[in-house]
C-alpha cells in the first residue's frame, strides 16, 4: 500500500477543468509524475507505478504531450562508453 | 548478452528496431516483472529471443533509492548475478547501477552501434532512427554531432 498526502487546489480548477474532485486529483498526479519523469528524476517503470498504469499506456501519455525526457548519455564521454560497452560485448558473441 | 531495461525496450519496439538489435547482440534479457509492466496486447507481440529471466533470491540490495521501482530493482538483481551489462536510459537506474559497478549502456550507443555494423545500412535511415528516438531522450547538439561521427578509416 502507498503511503498518501494531502495537497489543496483552488477551487476554481473544479468549474475551469470541468473535472470532479477525484478527477482532478488524479490528473494531478498525471501531470506531477510526467515531470518529474521528464526531468529524469524517476525511471519510466517508477513513473508507471506511480500511476497505476502499464509502461506502454505511461509513454501514450507521455508522447501525446511532444515532453522531453532528460535520459541516456550526459556527455560524449558518457556516450562513447556506453558505445564501447556494446562494441565489447559483439566481439566477445 | 545484454539485460534491457523498460525504457530502451520501449525505444527500440517505437523505433522498430528490435529485429536489427536481434542482429547485433543476439540474445538479451529482462525480468518477469519488467514484461507484467506492459500491457497484454504488447506482452502478446513480444519477441522470443529476449529471455524472461527471474533473479536469485540470494542477490539482496540493502538499500535502494526511491526513483526506482522494483522492476528496476530486479535488473539490477539479475545484473549482478549473471555480470551482464543492462542498457538503459533512465538516469536513476544508470547511476545506481554504476555505484554497484555495473557496466551500462543505452539507446545512443546501440544505435550508433547498429550504423557503425552496418546493420542499419543507410545514412538517412540512422538519421531517421536518430531524430525519432529524440522524442525517448533529448540528444543535445553536441551528442548528435558524436553520434554522427562516421568511424574513422586506419591509414596503411
Amino acid at each position: 500500500m502507498v503511503e498518501k498526502i494531502n495537497i489543496k487546489l483552488p477551487v476554481d480548477l473544479l468549474e475551469l477543468t470541468g473535472l470532479s474532485s477525484e478527477n482532478l486529483e488524479e490528473k494531478s498526479l498525471l501531470i506531477w509524475v510526467l515531470e518529474i519523469y521528464s526531468e529524469g528524476k524517476i525511471t519510466l517503470s517508477k513513473a508507471a507505478n506511480l500511476l497505476n498504469m502499464k509502461n506502454d499506456e505511461f509513454l501514450l501519455e507521455f508522447h501525446k504531450r511532444h515532453l522531453r525526457h532528460i535520459g541516456g548519455a550526459e556527455s560524449i564521454k558518457e556516450a562513447q562508453e556506453e558505445f564501447n560497452v556494446v562494441q565489447k560485448l559483439i566481439k566477445g558473441k | 548478452m545484454i539485460i534491457l531495461d523498460n525504457s530502451v525496450l520501449s525505444a527500440f519496439k517505437r523505433l522498430n528496431l528490435l529485429s536489427h538489435l536481434k542482429e547485433l547482440i543476439s540474445t538479451a534479457i529482462i525480468s518477469k516483472e519488467i514484461l507484467e509492466e506492459y500491457s497484454e496486447h504488447w506482452q502478446k507481440s513480444f519477441p522470443n529471443w529476449i529471455k524472461i529471466m527471474e533473479p536469485s533470491d540470494d542477490i539482496i540490495l540493502e538499500s535502494s533509492p526511491v526513483s526506482l521501482s522494483s522492476a528496476d530493482l530486479s535488473l539490477i538483481r539479475l545484473s549482478l548475478e549473471h555480470s551482464i551489462p543492462i542498457a538503459s536510459d533512465d538516469r536513476p537506474l544508470r547511476e545506481f547501477a554504476e555505484k554497484l559497478g555495473i557496466s551500462i549502456t543505452g539507446s545512443l550507443g546501440l544505435l550508433k552501434s547498429l550504423y557503425q555494423n552496418r546493420i542499419i545500412k543507410t545514412r538517412e535511415e540512422y538519421i531517421t532512427s536518430l531524430d525519432s528516438l529524440q522524442k525517448d531522450i533529448y540528444i543535445s547538439d553536441e551528442l548528435m554531432k558524436w553520434a554522427l561521427e562516421e568511424k574513422k578509416k586506419v591509414k596503411n
